[in-house]
């Protein structure tokens, strides 16, 4: 004890020696090349001078790609860091962001943005499709967007349509898709997050993948997701039939919380459109392997079933095609755009497989199940047909699912729409535009009031965006004034889409300060 | 005593050591509480210049509440003060004040790599709130028109930790009884 409360004593005499000794916060001092530079060939290294020497924590560059690089070699000699850059960047504007420790133990951040040749024109590029880390997302997805239909959907087959009738087996392929729906979502969001920080796949065992997943809106469809497989799961257990549309809707929900056709505008008709066709896929794919299931083992007997799922399927169907045909034309925009972009291609693509699909549905339901009724002999021809139709169905959903990589024709295309965002507080408010509200460079307009509609004309405009999510730290750009309370800044760089928090501190007088924060959601 | 248990009260020391240092990094007041009613020295405390530069000009806002403010001269710093009418007249030693200073400006050079302090004299009326913090916001002013402004107040609920240039600050206690 003795020992203890020396150690103790010497520790707090450390604490006041220290804190005597006035110890200060490292401070960037220069960098080269400087912030918002366009160089003219890939420089080999960045070098950072602080005012005093400094540690780093983490160094991450964002090139002109979309690509994060994680691993960069650095050495630190007195006050200067200097970055090896990674050899063939490609031309355009990219972003060092740095977070490191001085002498106080007291990390800082920030980041410097710098272009080769030229800046950046367009929006970054995303994951390249051919990577195994997007191989691997994108068959995860496709196991997450089967075990979602086959699982949410199948259990509602089970229970509401094939009632005490249904089989052993129909009700095993049913709990196998939930399981695989349940393990592709948990999957899905790690690798989200690792595609978010440009991770290797060892980094899935880290929290921080997982963590970047949760902020992103891909974390909360996963989460939707597993709660309406368990949903299903109970309802296949006894535990309630009504529990098995809430994991319907679950899924309808899921669809719609995230993807590119839930984030287009108008966003009141896209995401209801989205839920409904989720739902209304869900119930007829969902039904296809334990209808194949119990036709092979029933035959004839099963005809009941047959005909309570046809009456529902028409309508289904229906929803789907209609909902379908809607979302085609928000996304598409305008035919050309068929053949001339990627997702234009898979679209077609995906529109094939589907009309495969409804001539066998209508197949099934004009020709093979009045023969299972007046033969009995039917059946064999059924089970097949409807085996086909569950091939062209995971045709379909991976096609979809490679949907993840290809912006549609409306972002694309889009005219470069600004992103507007209103912040108000009782000292002060402010009107900020950032023009164009996607990923890439971009300027923001910045219009101020104070609180109560007055005229404000303050001394200094700073705005700080940053995206902890992705490893960014703030880039901080000084406001230039361009007319009467409008305040500009040029050749902002923001690499990459998703939510960024944007603070703007506005300087009354020389004693009065004003920060405004909020987040801001930058479109891809 | 387990091993455990001591390691992590080491652990809570060592840790409370980082805070401490770390609040320094700041522009501070060396004497962080005081009580009202009474005559407090202020010594701020410069830690550095901004972002590397040299600091020719420190400013210090004096609050309302605060009266009979004296700053001491430095050498080789001109020393300057802003005098204004107070919001309301305040009683020092049975004689009613309704002006003084508002604003202490030393102007000279101190290096990004030296530190420097720079003191006053000042009495805390009663007009001011026990158990509230006092901000005495604070501007350097350095070489090509660079300045770190130590002005930023928390609101309420948060902590000047969270700030990045927190404005000076001294925590106000009950009055002394006499």
């Amino acid at each position: 004890m003795t020992w203890l409360r020396h150690t103790l004593c010497w520790l707090l005499l450390a604490c006041v020696l220290a804190g005597g000794e006035a110890r200060a916060h490292a401070s960037l001092i220069e960098t080269t090349p400087t912030d918002g530079a366009v160089v003219a060939t890939a420089p080999a290294s960045v070098r950072l001078r602080f005012n005093e020497p400094v540690s780093p924590l983490v160094l991450r560059l964002i090139d002109a790609s979309g690509t994060a690089h994680a691993d960069l070699h650095h050495e630190a000699r007195n006050d200067t860091i200097t970055v090896h850059l990674p050899e063939g960047l490609p031309q355009g504007t990219h972003v060092l962001s740095y977070r490191v420790t001085s002498s106080d133990g007291h990390p800082i951040g920030g980041s410097l943005v710098f272009s080769i040749g030229t800046p950046t024109a367009g929006p970054a590029q995303q994951t390249a499709a051919n990577s195994p880390l997007a191989v691997t997302i994108w068959l995860t997805r496709l196991a997450l967007y089967l075990g979602l239909f086959a699982g949410a959907g199948g259990a509602f087959f089970v229970v509401w349509i094939g009632q005490e009738t249904t089989t052993p087996a129909s009700r095993t392929v049913v709990r196998t898709a939930i399981g695989t729906g349940i393990a592709a979502a948990l999957l899905s969001a790690g690798l989200q997050g690792l595609d978010a920080l440009g991770e290797p796949f060892a980094a899935l065992l880290l929290p921080h993948p997982w963590h970047a997943a949760l902020t992103t809106s891909f974390g909360l469809t996963a989460g939707v997701a597993i709660l309406a497989l368990m949903c299903a799961w109970l309802a296949l257990r006894g535990k309630g039939k009504p529990l098995v549309l809430v994991g319907l809707a679950g899924a309808g929900l899921a669809l719609a919380l995230s993807g590119h056709a839930s984030a287009a505008a108008p966003q009141w008709l896209t995401r209801p459109t989205v839920f409904v066709h989720g739902m209304a896929a869900a119930f007829w794919i969902g039904a296809l392997a334990p209808l194949a299931l119990i036709v092979r083992d029933l035959r004839s007997a099963s005809l009941p079933i047959l005909q309570r799922f046809s009456a529902l399927a028409v309508p289904a169907v229906g929803l789907m095609v209609l909902t379908g045909l809607v979302l085609s034309i928000v996304q598409l925009e305008t035919p050309a755009s068929l053949l001339t972009t990627d997702y234009g291609r898979i679209f077609l693509a995906k529109m094939a497989a589907v009309v495969c699909l409804l001539t066998l549905a209508i197949l099934n339901r004009q020709w093979l199940t009045p023969l299972l009724g007046s033969k009995g002999a039917g059946s064999r021809y059924l089970v097949r047909s409807i085996a086909g139709e569950i091939g062209l169905t995971v045709t379909i959903l991976g096609l979809v699912a490679t949907w993840r990589f290809t912006p549609p024709p409306r972002a694309l295309m889009a005219p470069p729409e600004p992103v507007r965002m209103h912040i108000h507080t009782p000292a002060a408010m402010a009107e900020l535009t950032l023009t164009p509200g996607r990923a890439g460079p971009a300027a923001a307009t910045i219009v101020l009031m104070t609180g109560d509609f007055g005229a404000l004309d303050p001394k200094e405009v700073t705005v700080t965006l940053a995206k902890p999510d992705a490893g960014i730290e703030p880039i901080e750009r000084r406001a230039v004034k361009t007319a009467e309370s409008v305040w500009q800044v040029q050749g902002l760089v923001l690499p990459i889409p998703g939510p960024w928090q944007l603070r703007v501190d506005v300087l009354v007088s020389d004693f009065e300060k004003v920060t405004l924060e909020n987040t801001i959601e930058i479109r891809p | 005593m387990t091993l455990t248990r001591r390691l992590g009260m080491l652990g809570a020391a060592g840790s409370l050591c980082l805070i401490a240092t770390s609040a320094l990094a700041h522009s501070t007041l060396e004497t962080q509480q005081a009580a009202v009613g009474s005559t407090y020295k202020g010594v701020l405390r410069v830690p550095h210049g901004c972002d590397g530069a040299p600091t020719l000009k420190v400013r210090i806002q004096i609050p309302e509440g605060v009266i009979a403010v004296k700053p001491m001269p430095k050498a080789n710093w001109v020393l300057e003060t802003v005098k204004a009418p107070y919001k309301q007249a305040y009683d020092y030693h049975g004689t009613p004040m309704t002006e003084g200073v508002r604003e202490i400006v030393w102007s000279g050079e101190l290096l990004d790599e030296h530190y420097d302090e720079f003191v006053f004299r000042a009495y805390l009326t009663d007009s001011l709130k026990p158990d509230t913090t006092l901000y005495f916001p604070t501007v350097q002013e350095c070489e090509d028109g660079k300045a770190d402004r130590w002005i930023e107040i928390p609101a309420a609920g948060k902590s000047p930790d969270d700030s990045k240039y927190p404005a000076p600050g001294v925590k106000l206690l009950p009055k002394a009884a006499n």
